[in-house]
C-alpha cells in the first residue's frame, strides 16, 4: 500500500527503507520490477536494505555505512557481495565470521528431548535429540516445519501434547516459563517487538526483566543496581546506546536484540534457546552476535538455535537437525555442511506425510 | 523531500505532546485555577477550596485503584456500584447493636474492604483467566454489584452512624479535609508502588507488552487480578469516605461515579490501551475536574451545561493521548 502511494506521487527521488521487509519472494520480485521501470523514467532511487542480493540485484552504485559514518561507495560493477560485506563488518569482525572449523569439545548432556510432541504436531511420534554443554546445536526447516513451537514448548510458553525434557537428566516439568527459567534456561524469542522487549521502558529495565529478584529487596527496586548490572550487560555485548534509561525503543534492530540478549544474559542461563537470534539485524550487529554467542558456547552454554538463514547456521552450529512438518528428517555434522544437504532434508516429504495431504 | 514534508508535522506534535505530560497537564490545572479565580469572585475563598478538595476526595480515591487497571490495558466500569455494596455491607456492620463505637466502625471498615476485594478478585480472575475484554465482564459486576447492594439493603438506605464516625467526614487538619489527607495518603502510597516497585514496573510492563512479562517468567495472570482488587478495595476506601462525609449509606451510591474515575485517569494522561501514564497525572486529572465542575457552576453554567464541557475536556484527553502514542517512537 506504502510502496503504491509513494510511485504514485510524481516525486524525482524515491526512498524505500527496507521495502521488501514485509514482502514474500514473489512480491519482492514485482516490487523490483516496478523500480526498474520507473528508474528508466528517470527517478533516482534510493534503497536502504539488510539484503545484499537485493543491492545486486537491482542497484548501480552501492554505499556502506557503519556507526553513522560513510565507508566506501562503489559502482555495482566493480564490486564483489563478499567485498561489500568486508566493508561493512569490517576488519575484525570479519575474522571472527570465518569459523576456525574445528570440532570442538563438549561436556555433558545438558538438554535432552524425548519423544517430545508440540500440540500443533500432527504425529504421535515426538522428536528426540541431546544437546551438550558448550555445543551449538541448529535447527534448521521451512516455515510451518514447527521449529518455533518445539522452542516454545521447551520453555513452556505453550504446553507440551506429550514426551519429556531432561534438564541435567531430570526431568523438567515446565508448564510455565518461570519454571525454565528456575532450570537455568533463557529464551531469545523469534519477534522482540511482540515477545521480547518491552519498547516503551527504559533499556536498563528491559535488560533486568528476567532478573528483576537481582535488582529489588523486598520487592522494592534499587536503581542503582539496576543501572550497574544493565551497563555491565550493554558493555560485554557492545550495545550502542544513549543513555541506560532510553526507551528501548530509541535503539536499532541489532542493539534491540542486544538488549534482548542482555535480559538473558543477567539470569547466567546454563541452556540458552535462540529463536531467529538475528532477523532484522544489520550485518555488523549480526557478525557481533555470532561472536558473543561462540564466545558463550565456549563458556560452557548449551545452545540451541534456530534460523531460517542457512549460512547463519552454517557458521554458527556444530550440529544441525533438520526438521519437515513437526518432526527430525535428519542430522547434518558441520564437516557435512551443505546448503543443498540441509535444503533437500528439509523438502524431503514421507510416504505417510503425502497420505495425510490427501 | 518527501522527508521533509513528514517531518514538520511531527515537530509540531512534539512540542505539541511537551507541553501535554505531566508538566502540561499540571500548567492546565494552573490555567484553570487562574482563569477562574480571575473571573469568578469566589473561586479562591478559604472555603472554597476546602469545598473542591471534599468534593474530589472521593473521585481521587476511586482513579488511583482504576489507574492500576487502566495502566495493565483494562478498564472497571463497576466502581460505582461496589462502591454502593461496600457501602451497604458497611452501614449493615456500623448500625449492629450493642457494639461499641470503634469496633462498628473498623468492622465496617472491614466489611467495605472485603465487598470491594471480592468484587475486585471475581472482576479479575473472571477477564484474565479467560482472556474476556474488561469492559464487559465489570459490566456485568455493574450491574451485579447494584442488584446486591439493593437486596441486601431492602432498597433502603442505612444511617444514623456513631457520631465520632460522621465527625471524621468534616475533620480537618490545618484546614485541610481529612479525607481528603487519606486520598492523598492512597495517592502517595499508589505512586510509591508505581514507580519504585517490582509490582508497580510489571503493571507497566503487562500494559506495554504482556507476552514478554510472561515469558521473562512473570505470573502475569497474578498481576492482573491484583490490579483489579487493588481497584476493588479502593472503591470499598471511597465507600467509607461516602458514608462518613454524607452520614449515609445508599444502594443507590455511586451511579456514574466510574466515568469520572475514568475520566481522572485519563485525562491524567494515562493511555487508555494501557503501558504508559502515572498517578500524579491521575491526581492532576482528579483535581482539573474537580476545580472544572466548581468553578463552572460559579460562573453560573447549570448542570447540563456543565456536563456537556467535562465531556469535552475528556474528548480533548483521548486525542491528546492518540497523538502522544503516534508520537513517541513506538
Amino acid at each position: 500500500m506504502e510502496i503504491a502511494r509513494a510511485l504514485q506521487s510524481d516525486s524525482r527521488i524515491l526512498i524505500l527503507d527496507e521495502p521488501t521487509a514485509t514482502l514474500t519472494a514473489r512480491e519482492s520480485e514485482r516490487l523490483f520490477a516496478i523500480v526498474r521501470s520507473i528508474r528508466n523514467k528517470g527517478v533516482t532511487i534510493v534503497f536502504v536494505t539488510h539484503h545484499l542480493n537485493e543491492v545486486f540485484a537491482i542497484c548501480d552504485r552501492v554505499t556502506v555505512f557503519r556507526s553513522g559514518e560513510t565507508i566506501i561507495t562503489e559502482n555495482i560493477a566493480e564490486t564483489t557481495p563478499s567485498n561489500v560485506v568486508r566493508n561493512m563488518v569490517g576488519r575484525e569482525l570479519e575474522a571472527q565470521m570465518i569459523d576456525t572449523g574445528e570440532a570442538r569439545k563438549f561436556g555433558e548432556v545438558a538438554l535432552e528431548l524425548k519423544d517430545f510432541c508440540t500440540t500443533q504436531s500432527p504425529h504421535v511420534n515426538g522428536v528426540s535429540f541431546k544437546l551438550h554443554y558448550g555445543e551449538i546445536l541448529g535447527i534448521a526447516g521451512l516455515v510451518g516445519a514447527g521449529r518455533t513451537e518445539i522452542l516454545r514448548a521447551i520453555f513452556g510458553a505453550e504446553p507440551a501434547r506429550s514426551g519429556t525434557v531432561l534438564r541435567d537428566g531430570v526431568p523438567l516439568i515446565s508448564n510455565q516459563p518461570r519454571d525454565a527459567i528456575d532450570a537455568g534456561i533463557g529464551f531469545v524469542t523469534e519477534d522482540r517487538k511482540d515477545e521480547g522487549l518491552i519498547l516503551d521502558m527504559a533499556i536498563a529495565a528491559n535488560a533486568t526483566l528476567a532478573t528483576l529478584s537481582r535488582v529489588s529487596a523486598r520487592g522494592v527496586l534499587r536503581f542503582t543496581q539496576e543501572a550497574t548490572i544493565a551497563r555491565e550487560g550493554g558493555a560485554k555485548l557492545k550495545l550502542k546506546y544513549g543513555k541506560i534509561s532510553d526507551k528501548a525503543s530509541s535503539l536499532s534492530g541489532g542493539n534491540q536484540q542486544k538488549v534482548v540478549l542482555a535480559k538473558w544474559l543477567a539470569s547466567s542461563p546454563k541452556v540458552l534457546i535462540l529463536d531467529e537470534p538475528t532477523r532484522g539485524v544489520d550485518v555488523g550487529a549480526k557478525a557481533e552476535i555470532y561472536a558473543i554467542l561462540r564466545n558463550l558456547a565456549s563458556e560452557g552454554v548449551a545452545l540451541l538455535i534456530v534460523s531460517s538463514e542457512l549460512p547463519e547456521l552454517m557458521t554458527l552450529s556444530d550440529r544441525v537437525l533438520v526438521l519437515a512438518n513437526h518432526q527430525i528428517r535428519g542430522e547434518v555434522d558441520r564437516k557435512n555442511f551443505s546448503q543443498e544437504r540441509i535444503l533437500r532434508l528439509a523438502y524431503n516429504q514421507s510416504p505417510d506425510q503425502v497420505e495425510e495431504n490427501k | 523531500m518527501s522527508a521533509s514534508v513528514t517531518s514538520a508535522p511531527r515537530q509540531g506534535i512534539a512540542s505539541l505532546q511537551a507541553i501535554f505530560n505531566n508538566a502540561g497537564i499540571g500548567l492546565a490545572l494552573i490555567g484553570l485555577i487562574v482563569f477562574f479565580s480571575v473571573f469568578t469572585e469566589h473561586f479562591l475563598d478559604v472555603n472554597n477550596i476546602t469545598n473542591i478538595m471534599t468534593q474530589i476526595s472521593i473521585n481521587l480515591v476511586l482513579a488511583v485503584g482504576m489507574t492500576f487497571v487502566i495502566l495493565i490495558g483494562g478498564i472497571d466500569l463497576s466502581v460505582g456500584s461496589i462502591l454502593a455494596l461496600a457501602a451497604t455491607m458497611a452501614g449493615m456492620a456500623i448500625t449492629q447493636p450493642d457494639i461499641s463505637a470503634p469496633v462498628a466502625i473498623l468492622l465496617a471498615f472491614f466489611a467495605a474492604l472485603a465487598a470491594g476485594g471480592l468484587c475486585g478478585v471475581i472482576n479479575g480472575v473472571v477477564s484474565a483467566y479467560w482472556g474476556l475484554p474488561s469492559f464487559i465482564i465489570t459490566l456485568g459486576m455493574l450491574n451485579i454489584a447494584r442488584g446486591a447492594a439493593l437486596s441486601a439493603s431492602n432498597a433502603k438506605a442505612i444511617y444514623s452512624f456513631p457520631p465520632m464516625f460522621n465527625e471524621f467526614g468534616s475533620a480537618q487538619i490545618f484546614g485541610i479535609p481529612l479525607i481528603f489527607c487519606v486520598a492523598l495518603l492512597l495517592v502517595a502510597i499508589a505512586w510509591f508502588v508505581l514507580t519504585r516497585t517490582v509490582f508497580g514496573r510489571l503493571i507497566y510492563g503487562i500494559g506495554n507488552n504482556e507476552e514478554a512479562v510472561r515469558l521473562a517468567g512473570h505470573p502475569v495472570f497474578r498481576y492482573k487480578v491484583a490490579a483489579f482488587v487493588i481497584c476493588g478495595l479502593c472503591a470499598g476506601i471511597a465507600a467509607m469516605i461516602y458514608m462518613a462525609r454524607l452520614n449515609i449509606s445508599s444502594p443507590i451510591a455511586g451511579i456514574g461515579f466510574e466515568l469520572n474515575a475514568i475520566a481522572a485517569v485519563i485525562i491524567g494522561g494515562t493511555s487508555i490501551n494501557g503501558g504508559r501514564g502515572s498517578i500524579i497525572g491521575t491526581l492532576l486529572g482528579a483535581c482539573i475536574i474537580g476545580v472544572l465542575a466548581n468553578g463552572l457552576i460559579l460562573i453560573g453554567l447549570n448542570d447540563f451545561q456543565r456536563q456537556m464541557i467535562t465531556g469535552m475536556v475528556i474528548i480533548l484527553a483521548v486525542v491528546l493521548d492518540h497523538y502522544r502514542a503516534r508520537y513517541s517512537g513506538t
